[in-house]
């Protein structure tokens, strides 16, 4: 009833022996895909096949579909209200991750889940966005002051608003990093690295589109939904996959940074799924200690965290990435002003509820 | 001691992880050994895995609570340990309504009689599962307590066989009714009072895979001081009310307007005022013209 990282790769490549499996075994691979959000892209994955399997199974597959089905009609109805609202004050409204994979459509849209909608906005509109968005009916998630002050001060993107009828939750951007680490690019480089969807919408090029998404994956603190995110990328490839693309992937990770990143979300990507990347994107341009160090922290975060996955070592390996994605974001003087605030705040939590740092204002 | 059971309900079936005796003995007593494979093996499957556990807090240790989680996911707050199968049943609800989308799913009781069956959405404490006794004291069957599961665009509602949730002065009442019917331990103090729940009758288990078709909607409103006053709904009433008792419409969109927009169309509604249960059963079979 454990599952194999080889298992789980052969899935996504039609090689896994999905006919052998018993009814115990179908019922705890279709809760593995689900606790990693890849269940509806499971079903779209093998809608032709499907007909062979457990009639139980069958039956989850559907719903699947049918949520993400919605979800990606809500996403372009939530784009098409966003646009008009935000283009007054922000030249580019960029979509970011899941919303601009479904804006793109095609098979990199299939059954692609998420939980909220990510867009990036020129950064002195922000504040005139948030207010505009506040009387149509998005309100900030509650979140405490000290959490708050992080988002203003130090991070790339504003606390999640939350639509009080609708209740998508939507993340604005106004960069892929947090500015406190020092490495954000100028974000004239980002808007330059734009395409049109089918639909008339904005989002990152495709070469950005694998940068963005390799920077969230590993300059960040937890691998969490990390192995949707591989799919996503290696989806990304498939369908761009060109001299240019590969060209401009390495221009961009020369200009902006971020090649580690990269370079572990391709290797990872051409490790599991068999993907052919250009010499310049290989680990072997990487110090070999340093290298040696990530693959075998990361190789084991990128796999979903679950009891049906086998993965010897994992925790200590989650517990390395963290620290490894707080070390990217924050120099060290305020990465330990925030974990002693962190820190304490949740002794004081534990020892007198959870409620004392509310916000008065926000109404919970 | 930790157990793992299939509770084999129709047309979901849930895997139940739980250390709490109290638990598995109201399981076994509500749903009786038929329903309950306690050695499950590797051909057995269940369409959801839910677990009970109950666990002793840090600043409590004199208390165990009971924590109710599907996969990884907490829809509850922690409640106390004796509070633990209503819990269970709650979640199971919970379950249901997050997850099918292959059926509109009203939060109403449904009781059929004839391949007859009627609706009974309405909100806590107005007397829905009272009612529902009533009509099984009269030989109706349950296919629901809570959710009934329409079949997208048809009057079909899919049972979903389960204990009926009674409350405070009803537990009594109810027993009285339904004597030979096995009843959990009570919850008390839940957020609903003390709770208990009533297995359903036998013709109910019976004909637990059995569909039905919407024939009528009623909505029950206890009020101790009016034996019966039964006032006609029209159409746009009947939908706003079922529609307001709906899980899942913002999912399936169209399709779920469509559903509920033939039932308020087709089906004739009923707002009911009543303190004695059995006047609602004697109108409804006379209006459904079921013999009796």
């Amino acid at each position: 009833m454990i599952f194999s990282a080889d298992f789980l790769h052969g899935i996504w490549l039609k090689q896994a022996q999905l006919s052998s499996l018993s009814n115990r075994e179908w019922e705890a691979l279709v809760l593995l895909l689900r606790s990693e959000m890849l269940l509806a892209r499971f079903a779209y994955w093998y809608e032709d096949e499907s007909e062979g399997f457990p009639a139980f199974v069958q039956a989850h597959l559907g719903n699947a579909k049918t949520l993400a089905t919605r979800q990606a009609k809500q996403v372009e109805i939530e784009a098409r209200m966003l646009v008009p609202l935000c283009s007054q004050f922000s030249q580019h409204i960029l979509f970011l991750k899941g919303a601009a994979y479904t804006l793109l459509g095609s098979q990199l849209a299939k059954g692609r889940v998420y939980s909220d909608i990510d867009i990036l906005v020129d950064k002195d509109a922000l504040l005139s966005i948030e207010k505009r968005l506040g009387f149509k009916g998005w309100i900030a998630k509650p979140v405490n002051n000290y959490d708050e002050a992080y988002y203003r001060k130090w991070m790339h993107e504003i606390p999640p608003l939350i639509h009080s009828n609708r209740g998508t939750v939507l993340d604005i951007h106004h960069n892929i990093v947090p500015p406190v680490s020092g490495k954000a690019p100028p974000s004239a480089i980002l808007t330059e690295h734009t395409m049109q969807s089918q639909g008339g919408f904005e989002t990152l090029s495709p070469a950005a589109l694998v940068l963005h998404s390799s920077v969230h994956l590993f300059f960040n603190e937890d691998q969490d939904k990390g192995y949707r995110d591989l799919i996503d990328i290696w989806l990304l490839i498939q369908r761009f996959d060109s001299q240019e693309f590969w060209t401009e992937l390495v221009r961009l990770t020369d200009c902006v940074g971020f090649k580690t990143d990269v370079i572990l979300a391709l290797y990872f990507v051409s490790q599991f799924f068999d993907v052919g990347v250009p010499k310049a994107l290989q680990p072997n341009t990487l110090p070999k200690a340093k290298w040696w160090l990530l693959k075998n922290i990361y190789s084991k975060t990128v796999l979903p965290s679950h009891p049906y996955m086998q993965c010897k070592y994992q925790g200590i390996a989650i517990t390395l990435a963290w620290a490894r994605g707080h070390w990217c974001k924050m120099p060290i003087p305020i990465l330990l002003y925030h974990f002693l605030v962190k820190g304490s705040r949740k002794l004081i939590e534990k020892l007198f509820g959870d409620h004392v740092f509310k916000n008065s204002q926000s109404g919970s | 001691m930790m157990h793992e059971v299939i509770l084999n309900t129709v047309p979901f079936s849930f895997r139940v992880t739980t250390n709490s005796t109290l638990v598995i003995n109201n399981l076994l007593r509500v749903y009786g050994s038929a329903n309950l494979n306690t050695a499950p093996t590797e051909n057995d499957f269940a369409h959801y895995s839910v677990s009970l556990l109950l666990q002793r807090k840090v600043g409590r240790p004199w208390k165990q609570h009971a924590r109710f989680k599907c996969d990884d996911l907490e829809p509850f707050l922690p409640m106390d340990a004796d509070k633990s199968y209503a819990m269970l049943e709650w979640g199971l609800n919970w379950v249901i309504a997050a997850h099918e989308v292959s059926h509109v799913i009203v939060h109403a009781g449904v009781l059929a009689k004839d391949n007859k069956a009627i609706l009974l959405p309405a909100h806590p404490g107005s007397g829905k599962s009272t009612t529902s006794c009533a009509f099984m004291k009269h030989g109706w069957r349950l296919l629901s307590d809570e959710l009934a599961l329409i079949t997208p665009n048809t009057l079909t509602v899919t049972p979903f066989v389960r204990p009926v949730c009674l409350k405070n002065a009803s537990v009594d009442i109810v027993s009285e009714w339904l004597p030979e019917q096995a009843k959990s331990d009570i919850a008390p103090n839940t957020h609903k009072g003390d709770v208990a729940h009533l297995a359903p009758t036998e013709i109910s288990w019976r004909e637990k895979a059995s569909t039905a078709s919407l024939s009528a909607v009623v909505l029950p409103s206890y009020r101790a001081d009016t034996y019966c006053e039964i006032q006609p709904l029209t159409h746009r009433q009947a939908f706003n009310q079922i529609y307001e008792h709906c899980f899942n419409i913002g999912i399936l969109g169209a399709q779920g307007f469509s559903t509920l927009a033939g039932i308020a169309d087709k089906v004739s509604a009923y707002h009911i005022t009543f303190n004695e249960a059995d006047e609602i059963v004697s109108f409804i079979e006379e209006t459904l013209a079921i013999a009796t």
